[in-house]
């Protein structure tokens, strides 16, 4: 190695002028940043596709778990008919704060009941939580003296199910039964709030 | 901490890939500004802490779902083996990342730490380190004051450089019965390139990133790479001189003994996991190190190095904050 050689064989040559580098440059570091943007959501979206739950939504083997993310207790109905499955089968979260719990008919297997509940500020429990129905009739009605919204609804299946929802002391309360009305507004009439 | 631990390996995963995207796009071969590039990586988990302490609504269920690209607590939501697939690959990660890291570091902290016995030092006089102070004044250009060299008398090959405040380059009597004067000469240039750029004290850096990261196999994997391209450049200084064949040469000479202890015989690219194993695959690396070397071209600095630099820094503080 006796000095400085000449390196003119093994320099790449300059592809484009500074211009040309600059555009091309920004163009791919924009369609880096859109290409990973897509990707990333993709793969956020891949365990709800995956579980068939709504995006966001968290659900919990236990109900003592719902309760310890959701920072509050479950009301639960005194009246609790002895057809439906106790503890719970599901538990679901929503943010900021939708919280539901779901029971199983004992011999049907199939959702019978469904407890959710939602901060007074939340207006509504969000419909993430709950099984996905269409509204056929709604009415007014009245649980322990406070105003409740009573409704008939088809699931996806065609079953027929009644709902009530009220808003108590500690936020909104909605019971959602694939029973009778009558029994429905029992349970209602039974929660501890 | 098990959370930040979870979200630093995430991150530097998501913040590697879309570095390595963008260098292959831009094609970027300065192997100083890959450098640089990677560095955007290996200091992405300074990133995730400053977003722990400074942004704590990124934590929130609210952030997650309207806000964020990515929410690695979803994917908790599928179960394995009693936990959430998030958790469960976070553990297999950093126990990777340990492993990772505890090859290179004991290996390191073995030869430092673990050192009994003083080295055998050739003194001033000896025939061995006039050779070396003769060749390192003919390579060594440099306005700088020349390094020290100390000459070991070792029968295995050593051939490196160190110092952060006094540079050295230190050579065993064994490399110097191996390797012919151009091939000496070709090996100086290498480990100058390596002090003039103060590579020594880059190499500590690189090893203080990885072990506050120990948990973490990307920054392993991107704390290696970072290697490669010191070595990379210090290559393609002996490349401009005209020394490719010289230097290839004295790797391959210094490779063949399993012994060698020399940054000159460390592979050109990370052989897989499991070819790590065989030293077939490391001598495979080395000879793949030895063909590119002979094959190289001096790449051309293409202009805005700077902006392409701040560019991905910014691609990936833009896309990490969003991702939790």
């Amino acid at each position: 190695m006796d000095g400085p050689r000449p390196v003119r064989s093994r320099v790449r040559p300059t592809p484009r002028g500074s211009a040309g580098v600059l555009l091309t440059n920004v163009a791919w570091w924009l369609l880096a940043i859109v290409c990973a943007a897509v990707v990333l959501r993709v793969a956020d979206f891949m365990p709800s596709i995956l579980l068939g739950t709504p995006h966001g939504g968290r659900r919990f083997a236990r109900l003592a778990d719902l309760e310890r993310a959701a920072g509050r207790t479950m009301p639960v109905p005194a009246y609790y008919p002895s057809s439906i499955e106790w503890p719970p089968g599901d538990q679901r979260l929503y943010p900021p704060a939708s919280a539901a719990f779901w029971c199983r008919h004992r011999t049907q297997g199939a959702v019978w009941l469904v407890v959710a509940t939602a901060p007074a500020g939340a207006g509504a429990v969000a419909s993430q939580v709950l099984p996905p129905a269409s509204e056929l009739q709604r009415g007014d009605g009245e649980v322990r003296g406070q105003p409740a919204i009573v409704a008939r609804l088809r699931d996806a299946d065609g079953a027929v199910w009644q709902q009530v929802s009220w808003t108590g002391a500690r936020g909104v309360v909605l019971l959602r039964y694939r029973g009778t009305l009558d029994e429905l507004m029992r349970m209602a009439a039974s929660m501890s709030e | 901490m098990v959370a930040y631990a979870g979200q630093a390996i995430l991150h530097a995963t998501i913040a590697a890939l879309v570095v390595e995207a963008l260098m292959r796009a831009w094609r970027v071969q300065d192997p100083g500004e890959r450098l640089a590039l990677r560095w955007v990586v290996l200091l992405s988990p300074l990133a995730t802490a400053g977003f722990v302490v400074l942004a704590p609504g990124r934590a929130t269920d609210a952030f997650s779902l309207q806000w964020a690209l990515f929410a690695g607590m979803h994917w908790n939501e599928l179960p394995v083996g009693g936990v959430g697939v998030a958790a469960a690959a976070t553990a297999l990660l950093a126990l990777l990342g340990g492993v990772l890291y505890l090859r290179d570091a004991l290996p390191f902290l073995t030869d430092r730490v673990g050192r009994q016995t003083p080295e055998a030092v050739l003194p001033d006089a000896a025939p061995a380190v006039a050779r070396v102070r003769a060749r390192l004044a003919r390579v060594d250009a440099a306005a700088r004051p020349s390094p020290s060299v100390i000459v070991l008398d070792r029968p295995t090959p050593v051939f490196l450089c160190a110092g952060v405040d006094r540079p050295a380059i230190i050579v065993s009597t064994g490399a110097l019965d191996r390797l012919s004067d151009a091939e000496l000469d070709a090996a100086t240039v290498h480990e100058l390139a390596h002090l003039e750029r103060r590579d020594p004290v880059m190499g500590w850096c690189l090893m203080a990133v990885r072990t506050f990261q120990c948990f973490n196999p990307a920054i392993q994997i991107l704390g290696r790479q970072a290697v490669q391209e010191l070595e990379r450049r210090a290559d393609l200084a002996v490349v401009r001189k005209g020394g490719a064949g010289a230097l290839a040469s004295a790797i391959s000479r210094l490779a063949r003994d399993p012994e060698s202890h020399s940054d000159l015989v460390q592979a050109a690219e990370p052989a897989s996991l499991s070819e790590r194993f065989h030293s077939r695959a490391h001598q495979h690396a080395v000879d793949d190190r030895c063909a590119r070397i002979l094959e190289e071209e001096v790449p051309v600095e293409m202009p805005w190095r700077k902006l392409r630099i701040a560019l991905a820094a910014t691609a990936v503080t833009l896309i990490l904050y969003l991702v939790v």
